[in-house]
């Protein structure tokens, strides 16, 4: 009961943790957003404007977060994206876990937004 | 105590087939993780993925080898099995947290073996009673999960899978329509918002439904001995349709042996031989001696 409760609260991954809800509910994924934010105005950070180390480290949390839900905090990318944008006020992480809604029975989400500010 | 009662209660009355049964599953077991561990070690070769394929061929080999003593030399089958549980128990940190449920149970089974001194009579009761209770536990749990997930009533986890797998599209294929196939399989792109996934089709919808029903009720007419036998035969026969179907042959193979120690007679030592054949298979098809195809 825990492993479902922390599935849906915080979208731990159905398929491991020995909870067996594999075949419940299907694998889907988890994207990542980027947003940056110059004197108040935001623009999408595509992942080409983003240095390699940065790209790896964006699809290892979307990886993370596939498995340990939110858990698998956005604090280190964030601080590392601030550091890639040096003329970005702020920086924002959107991560979107996406799911099989059995009441509809279409795909839904679920977002989560984190917002790195520079001190 | 709770516990010791459903132990107890998953013993058997004629306790005469336990050696034997106990023997066969020690064997199926030690082979069963070795062949694991060098499927996992060759998909992670072939795949390029990285990372030290160089201890993952140690690890097989030293499964391999604690299980050739625990079948030559029986004497130091629990000392085999010992080295078996520690190399796993490295596997497990190695892989987790994206350690696969299956992974739990065979590491589970491969710790009671430890535990247990298949020479004393209590204690292979106990191993056997205590695999037993865990095949119960993941069978009513995997019904239960169905449930709380809800994703089976409208059979719209069924539906994603025809929609987005064309081997599961063909599978189904004689229970649900083709028109009702070819609205799944449109569905596109799979994003958010995409579907609906259920489907309407009425003998899908009681396959998908019976499925949790079956893995909730099965574990109770397991544990009666009157219906124990026929509840093992009933859900071998389950487990086989659904693994062999979605091609999960090594959970399927497993589970299929912890299921056939509910049976009276030992036919896990029998079938033993043929788990060893169809492991070679799967392993010279990875290996690409025999022509390759996808399984899990």
């Amino acid at each position: 009961m825990a492993h479902r409760v922390l599935v849906a609260e915080a979208r731990l991954s159905p398929w491991r943790f020995f909870g067996w809800a594999m075949y419940c509910t299907p694998k889907l994924p988890v994207e990542i957003e980027l947003t940056a934010v110059h004197d108040g105005a935001r623009r999408a950070l595509l992942p080409e404007e983003l240095p390699p180390a940065v790209r790896q480290a964006v699809d290892r949390l979307a990886d993370r977060r596939g498995v340990w839900g939110t858990f698998a905090s956005a604090d280190r990318l964030g601080t590392r994206l601030l550091a890639s944008q040096p003329d970005a006020e702020a920086i924002e992480v959107g991560i979107t876990h996406w799911y099989l809604d059995a009441a509809t029975a279409r795909i839904g989400t679920q977002r989560y937004a984190y917002t790195y500010r520079r001190e | 105590m709770l516990a010791a009662r459903v132990l107890a209660a998953a013993d058997d009355l004629d306790r005469s087939a336990q050696a034997a049964l106990a023997r066969a599953f020690q064997l199926f077991l030690l082979l069963h993780v070795t062949a694991r561990t060098l499927l996992w070690t060759l998909r992670a070769q072939q795949g390029m993925h990285d990372e030290w394929w160089l201890g993952r061929y140690a690890m097989t080999a030293t499964l391999a080898a604690a299980g050739l003593v625990a079948w030559r030399l029986p004497r130091h089958a629990r000392a085999a099995t010992w080295l078996a549980l520690g190399v796993l128990s490295i596997k497990l940190a190695a892989s987790f947290p994206a350690t696969s449920n299956h992974f739990f149970i065979e590491y589970l089974c491969v710790a009671l073996l430890a535990l247990c001194d298949l020479d004393a009579a209590d204690e292979r009761a106990l191993l056997l009673s205590g695999a037993r209770c865990l095949t119960l536990i993941v069978l009513f749990w995997s019904g239960m999960q169905k449930v709380l997930y809800g994703t089976y009533f409208n059979a719209s986890f069924l539906g994603f899978a025809i929609s987005s797998k064309p081997s599961f599209a063909a599978l189904f294929s004689w229970v649900v329509p083709a028109a009702e196939v070819a609205r799944l399989r449109a569905v596109r792109p799979i994003g958010p918002g995409a579907g609906p996934f259920n489907i309407e089709t009425p003998l899908a919808l009681v396959m998908a439904n019976g499925v949790y029903v079956f893995e909730m009720l099965a574990p109770l007419l397991l544990l009666i001995r009157r219906t124990r036998a026929a509840a093992a035969v009933a859900t071998i026969a389950f487990v086989f349709c659904i693994e062999a179907g979605a091609l999960e042959l090594m959970f399927g193979a497993l589970f299929l042996n912890l299921l056939l120690l509910f049976l009276p007679r030992p036919l896990n030592r029998t079938l033993l031989p043929g788990f060893a054949a169809l492991y070679a298979v799967l392993i010279a098809s990875r290996l690409g001696v025999l022509p390759r195809f996808w399984f899990n």
